[in-house]
């Protein structure tokens, strides 16, 4: 009898131990992706204020970057109730909006028409609008394969536009769209001028600097916003330049954060983005980097809300 | 008696420590927790001077020479503005509950070697406190902050206040907002707008000669800019509203203006005439005096005639003395009526012209003599005038009254900007006369985290305290009441009320009961004698206490005539029998050298399923077996 | 459950102190020294307590959520002021700062505007923020005054503030209190706004007057800047405060002068008899107060005429004069007064007739000249070329102000934010740090629950292997 019950102990012992552990890795999952999923439900609001003496009257602007057809309640109801409660003088919009070969175009320009009744949108063109536009990139090696197309224009990009079913889409519907251009417009009775551009490091050169260094070096008594996608080439290249104000996304913020490091990805590949998210200044130019509202790849945002940049010029 | 054991006490009472700990840190909690915040600031009062030359008073007054009342701090003035600012109803709060927390107390330190020099050479009186610390004391009634920052904001409304009442007291007074539409004759508004001008350059100028470097913020103009509209004014638009209402004679009513003006020149007429007597009875006075003093020598004095050791006190109270001789007083009394007596002849002068306007439409200044009068001979180097003003503009009264108001207009716009840049102004004397030393602070009066940590330890340890005083005492009393002498344990008393305690409650099966009888006490008695028998019978309870008394329930008790009863509860493991070899092996080993026979008998409820007491007690009588002490001397007893 | 959120960690440590004391109970009560002794090296924290290890486990989790929640209900910002005055507690105006304005209801409805919180008053948003000095003096101790120079701003959720974050609170709040002290505190340059449209019906010798004028007010506001800054050169316009103020002075030395020079030579007026019969008038009022000032200075003459001279006696005192030589000084008398005053109304009456000499002056030339009356071309031209090189030194002056006023206005406050990210190591340790404390009061309990009867089956196991021996 004796003999039996020290058989049969430790067999009830192990299964329970299993049991436990079991049900503590499941418990720990579901807690682990359910903050996840909550922390990625809504955004966060980042406020910004620049002094500048180019500015007589208060502006505000408000930056979205990187939304990837993100949904913020029923059609971004949400998304767009906020921006409209912030009135804003002037919507920025950083690229990709949209995710490359995704058909449903109509989200980006159903969002920015309804963005539209709220402020003037300015749209720079991120990779992914640039991919659906262009078919690709722009890169150095598409520049290249496509030099005949640019012929001396190394900067007008209109030959090389394969689908221009998004670009009419947001010019439709009141967008302007600056593609290594600038527009000049009055904001509360300031004047300012709004340039865009959404080559990379490889291409920025001489597909985009050009324009760059003309749009800096012009007349300087106005207050002066360039909207590049990518910060790297505005950091490596046109650091200092007389610009007053860049706004940039694509890096979703580093993806994972690491609280008090920084981003741990690089959406280039790579660890540790230089310039994941926030404030960064070169001389005159402050470089506003968005972490985006919101992804397109296997890894989540960790530590990495979704954000909405509300930038006041004073 | 029991031996002193620490945690026998602490486990009998912790029910008791545990509620006297709680009991007594809550009321401790909710006593100290009433506490209060003080917030306090030191400022200084400043001689009042330009900014790199500012020290402190000495002498206890503010600038316009009254002294300092720094009760002024919190009056309720300055209080309900304080609470006006900050947002606070007097629905919620009192405004004399917040005056009577506000404390203010000079900051005394030693004076100076010189100031004690002068102070004993009488030259100077008692240096007076410059610098004072303004605390608020508030309850934890009101918002921790609260202090400080009702500190911060009537200090803030306090400065301006000083200033404003004891710096820029120059009164800028704007009374001629709706002159256009009051009853006043043109010439007479004039003459009110002329004398508002004149008033308002002059505080404006002793404003700017104040603080030069001063300019507001807030409007963009320093005094001096608003001086220099002023006087625009006053140059250009006075002077021409002077020349349309008087070149073309406007008024609403001719008699009533002439008669005005007749009756201006006899009151100066009379002014003069008052004068004059005092100037004549000063001449009486100055010659009597003068005459006196030649004739009593005291102006025939040696220029040595000086004395040495003797000085005249210019202080008295604390207040400077007018120590000017009464022969230059007389004379400045003669000069001041001599400026009287002119300025009523001019002032006839002015009035006659004015009436040789309006009666004769004589608008030119030619015969200055008939004017001044027969009295008032001009002097040699005085040059004749002679004005004559050319034909005027033609204006009605409607124009007029436009242009007049128009001025009006330009100089409520003025006042507005004089008014506005005042505010900061004060502001800012009252921060450049009253100097902050030390920030406002804020502290609690008790820490109250420290204070409770360290009242949860002490009661901790005064409950564990009591706890073993009163076990202790227990230890004595029953020491005293309830033990038997001679062997130690409880006594009969304690037997019969502990068997009376327990005769009808059912007992647990693990119950004992324990029945020892000394059978050959007498014997022994004999044998060793009582004195020895007696050492023996209280070793006999020793071993039966310590066998049986920490058990369970335990309880050994002497009942008298050599009978022992024990009871306890049994642990599991043990059989009645194994306690009974056990307790008579104990008994032989601690008792070897006596020879007590006795008998024993151990029973317990369970086995005999017998749950009352004295049934048991009954059993075990019953189940009694004969022991020797010296039996079992030769085998160890078992622990 | 807001208040769970926010004492989530005191009642933890409630939670833990209670087992603490039930544990202790419980040891004290079957107290024995063997026993406890026994029972301590024989308690093992993972055989047979999987389900309790699980509960900790629980916990753990739990804290990673609550922790971080209690701890973003309370954040801090700092404000520090940079102004020289800042040190003497003063605004950079000279008025006394008051750091009670940093949560003013002016700057909690510009927050909360900013913000866009429709839900949230400025009362709501009062009682979550409070401002303190980061460091204070102590008024009682003169070795411990202090006069604070950074403060700081601290949030406290309460229930109208808890579905909002924190940080963007105490930011918007920050930056809303620096836009209106930077806003109240910079330079105001309205003064310098030349509007010339008031003067422009005036004659033109007032036009004149009122030209010079102008041209001095930008000469001494340019001045007074000159003495905070003179080595202040605007990089747009090149120029200093001095030389902005010496150009105001030769506009009032030079081209005013040369308007009135044309203006008088030629007896240029709009309307020479208003203007004529205003300075005539002008005069008469002047006379009478020449007068006035003439008879008191005679009156003080004869005053010290009338002294006797027995009775002016004076006693020598030697002393220093102003540049430290020796210097023979004597006792004051009445004279000394009387001829003080004297000089005085002397100066008035000599002014004054000044004043009346240069009416007379423009009344000659104006009467002698025989200009028709109404606009002149070449007055007009110089009126316009005077108030366009005023227009010019103004917007000059302004920029210079403005471009001061910026570099100086811009750095008065700086605003330092302690993002939660920042904290992150504080919550993982108070994580790690309630974790740890939960577990060892559960396991304490444990003990105590477990230590005697573990105890008691081991005596109960010697008992009977010595009974059978």
């Amino acid at each position: 009898m004796k003999k039996e019950k020290k058989s049969s102990r430790p067999k009830r012992k192990w299964v329970g131990g299993v049991l436990v552990g079991l049900l503590s890795v499941v418990v720990c999952l579901t807690a682990a992706f359910g903050w996840i999923w909550f922390s990625n439900r809504n955004f966060e609001e980042t406020f910004y204020t620049l002094y500048t003496s180019k500015i007589d009257e208060p502006v505000r602007a408000v930056l979205l970057a990187d939304l990837h057809q993100a949904e913020f309640g029923t059609d971004n109801s949400e998304l767009i109730t906020r921006i409209a409660a912030l009135e804003p003088d002037v919507i920025l919009i950083a690229g990709d909006m949209i995710t490359s070969g995704s058909e449903d175009l109509d989200y980006a320009v159903g969002l920015c028409e309804r963005l539209m009744a709220i402020a003037p949108v300015y749209f720079g063109l991120g990779n992914n609008e640039n991919e659906t536009v262009y078919g690709s990139d722009l890169n150095a090696d598409f520049f290249l394969e496509n030099a005949g197309l640019l012929g001396d224009s190394p900067e007008n990009f209109e030959p090389l536009v394969k689908d221009n079913s998004l670009l009419t889409g947001l010019r439709d519907a009141g967008v302007v769209i600056v593609q290594n251009e600038s527009v000049i417009t009055t904001v509360n009775g300031n004047k300012i001028e709004i340039g865009g551009i959404s080559t990379n490091l490889s291409s920025f050169w001489p597909n985009s600097g050009q324009f760059v260094y003309r749009f800096a070096e012009s007349d300087s008594d106005h207050f002066k916003i360039l909207i590049s996608h990518r910060p790297d080439p505005v950091m490596e290249y046109i650091a200092g330049y007389r610009l007053d104000l860049v706004v940039s996304g694509h890096t979703h913020g580093g993806i994972v954060r690491i609280p008090g490091k920084g981003g741990l990805l690089s959406t280039e590949g790579g660890f540790f983005p230089e310039y994941d998210a926030g404030l960064f200044e070169s001389g005159p130019m402050t470089m506003i980097v968005s972490r985006g509202l919101g992804g397109h790849g296997v890894i989540p945002r960790i530590f990495n809300s979704p954000e909405l940049v509300v930038i006041d010029l004073n | 008696m029991k031996n002193f054991q620490l945690f026998r006490y602490l486990k009998k009472w912790m029910p008791l420590i545990v509620l006297f700990f709680a009991v007594m840190t809550v009321f401790s909690y909710q006593l100290l927790s009433r506490q209060t915040y003080i917030a306090s600031a030191v400022i200084e009062y400043q001689k009042m001077g330009q900014e790199e030359e500012s020290e402190p008073t000495e002498d206890g007054k503010a600038p316009d020479g009254m002294p300092i009342d720094v009760t002024e701090i919190y009056s309720s003035a300055n209080m309900a503005k304080a609470m006006a600012n900050l947002g606070l109803s007097y629905n919620s709060y009192s405004l004399d509950a917040f005056c009577a927390s506000i404390k203010v107390e000079p900051v005394l330190t030693e004076p100076s070697d010189d100031a004690k020099e002068n102070e004993k050479e009488e030259e100077k009186p008692q240096e007076q406190p410059s610098a004072y610390i303004v605390s608020c004391t508030l309850g934890s009634e009101y918002p921790e902050g609260l202090a400080r920052d009702l500190l911060n904001e009537l200090l803030n409304v306090y400065f301006s206040d000083y200033s404003s009442k004891h710096i820029n007291v120059e009164q800028v007074n704007h009374q001629t907002k709706d002159l256009v539409d009051s009853d006043y004759d043109y010439l007479e508004m004039v003459e009110r707008i002329d004398a508002e001008v004149t008033e308002t350059l002059y505080a404006l100028d002793a404003r700017y000669r104040r603080a030069e470097d001063f300019r507001s913020v807030d409007t963009g103009y320093s005094f001096w800019d608003l001086c220099d509209q002023f006087l625009l004014i006053q140059k250009i638009d006075v002077s021409r509203l002077y020349s349309l209402v008087l070149g073309n004679q406007l008024t609403k009513d001719k008699d009533l203006l002439i008669n005005k003006y007749q009756n201006r020149i006899e009151e100066n007429n009379l002014t003069g005439e008052k004068a004059q007597a005092d100037i004549a009875d000063a001449l009486k006075v100055i010659a009597s005096y003068v005459e006196k003093m030649r004739q009593s020598g005291n102006t025939d004095i040696d220029h040595n005639y000086i004395l040495d050791d003797i000085h005249d006190d210019h202080w008295e109270s604390g207040n400077l003395v007018d120590r000017t001789g009464e022969y230059d007083k007389l004379l400045t009394s003669w000069i001041n009526y001599r400026d009287r007596w002119d300025e009523s002849v001019i002032n006839a002068a002015y009035c006659r012209y004015v009436i040789g306007v309006y009666r004769d439409g004589n608008t030119g200044l030619t015969d200055t003599q008939t004017l001044l009068g027969p009295d008032f001979a001009p002097a040699a180097e005085e040059k004749p005038i002679s004005i004559v003003p050319p034909a005027a503009v033609k204006m009605t009264k409607e124009e007029i009254q436009e242009e007049i108001r128009s001025v009006l207009d330009k100089m409520n716009g003025l006042y507005d900007k004089v008014a506005q840049t005042n505010v900061e102004y004060n502001e800012y004397l009252g921060a450049q006369s009253i100097r902050i030393l030390s920030s406002a602070s804020l502290v609690s009066s008790i820490n109250l985290k420290f204070y409770m940590a360290i009242i949860a330890v002490f009661f901790l340890l005064v409950g564990c305290g009591g706890a073993v005083l009163l076990g202790r005492a227990g230890d004595i009393l029953e020491y005293l009441f309830l033990r038997d002498r001679t062997t130690g344990c409880m006594n009969r008393p304690s037997c019969d009320s502990y068997i009376d305690k327990w005769k009808e409650k059912p007992l647990s099966s693990k119950m004992c009961c324990c029945n020892i009888q000394i059978t050959n006490q007498r014997e022994m008695n004999e044998q060793y004698g009582r004195d020895q028998v007696d050492s023996a019978l209280k070793e006999f309870g020793r071993v039966l206490r310590e066998l049986f008394e920490d058990r369970k329930n335990g309880f050994v008790g002497y009942n008298g005539s050599g009978q022992f009863w024990a009871f306890f509860e049994k642990e599991s493991s043990e059989t009645i029998a194994e306690i009974q070899e056990h307790a008579a092996l104990v008994l032989a080993q601690t008792l070897s050298s006596y020879s007590f026979s006795y008998q024993l008998g151990a029973v317990n409820a369970g086995d005999l399923e017998q749950f009352y007491l004295r049934n048991l007690i009954s059993q075990a009588v019953k189940e009694r077996k004969p022991y020797k002490t010296q039996e079992f001397s030769d085998k160890e007893a078992r622990p | 459950m807001f208040f769970l959120i926010q004492h989530y960690r005191y009642v933890l440590l409630f939670i833990a102190a209670l087992m603490i004391l039930f544990g202790l109970f419980r040891l004290v009560r079957k107290h024995s020294e063997t026993l406890t002794k026994a029972a301590i090296f024989g308690y093992h924290i993972g055989k047979g307590k999987k389900w309790l290890n699980f509960l900790i486990l629980l916990a753990l989790i739990f804290n990673c959520f609550m922790i971080p929640l209690e701890m973003r209900q309370s954040g801090k910002t700092e404000i520090s002021l940079n102004y020289a005055k800042a040190s003497q507690g003063l605004n950079p105006n000279g008025t006394r700062f008051n750091p009670a304005g940093i949560l003013s209801e002016e700057i909690l409805e510009k927050a909360i505007r900013k913000g866009a919180f429709p839900d949230l008053t400025a009362s709501d948003l009062q009682q979550a923020l409070s401002v303190s000095p980061k460091v204070q003096g102590n008024s009682y101790d003169e070795n411990g005054y202090f006069i604070s120079t950074q403060f700081v701003l601290s949030y406290q959720a309460t229930e109208k503030t808890a579905s909002l974050d924190g940080e963007t609170l105490l930011s918007l709040t920050a930056e809303a209190y620096k836009e209106w002290f930077i806003q109240e505190y910079s330079e105001n340059v309205s003064a310098l706004n030349m509007d010339f449209s008031d003067i422009g019906s005036e004659d033109y010798l007032d036009i004149c007057e009122q030209l010079r004028k102008k041209a001095d007010l930008i000469k001494l506001y340019m001045a007074g800047m000159a003495n905070e800054d003179p080595a202040f050169q605007s990089s747009s316009v090149g120029e200093t405060f001095q030389s902005v103020s010496s150009q105001a002075k030769n506009v009032s030395d030079v081209m005013a002068e040369k308007l009135e020079a044309y203006l008088l030579e030629n007896g240029v007026s709009k309307a020479s008899s208003l203007y004529m019969s205003r300075l005539s008038f002008e005069n008469m009022f002047q006379y009478f107060d020449a007068v006035k000032a003439h008879r008191s200075n005679q009156n003080n003459l004869a005053a010290i005429s009338m002294y006797e001279n027995d009775m002016a006696r004076i006693v020598l005192v030697p002393t220093y004069d102003t540049d430290f030589q020796f210097y023979m000084s004597h006792t004051r008398i009445g004279i000394d007064e009387f001829a003080k005053t004297a000089e005085a109304f002397a100066n008035d009456k000599t002014k004054i007739n000044g004043e009346i000499s240069r009416n007379n002056h423009i009344l000659n030339q104006l009467s002698s000249r025989s200009y028709a009356g109404g606009q002149d071309e070449k007055a007009e031209e110089l009126v316009q070329q005077t108030e366009k090189e005023l227009h010019h030194l103004a917007e000059k002056a302004r920029a210079l102000v403005e471009e001061y006023s910026a570099g100086q206005t811009n750095q008065y406050i700086t605003i330092t934010a302690f993002p939660w990210e920042n904290r992150f190591s504080s919550i993982l340790l108070n994580i790690l740090a309630f974790t740890f404390l939960f577990a060892l009061s559960a396991h304490f309990v444990s003990f105590s629950l477990t230590a005697g009867r573990q105890s008691g089956r081991k005596e109960a196991g010697n008992a009977v292997q010595e009974k059978k021996k």
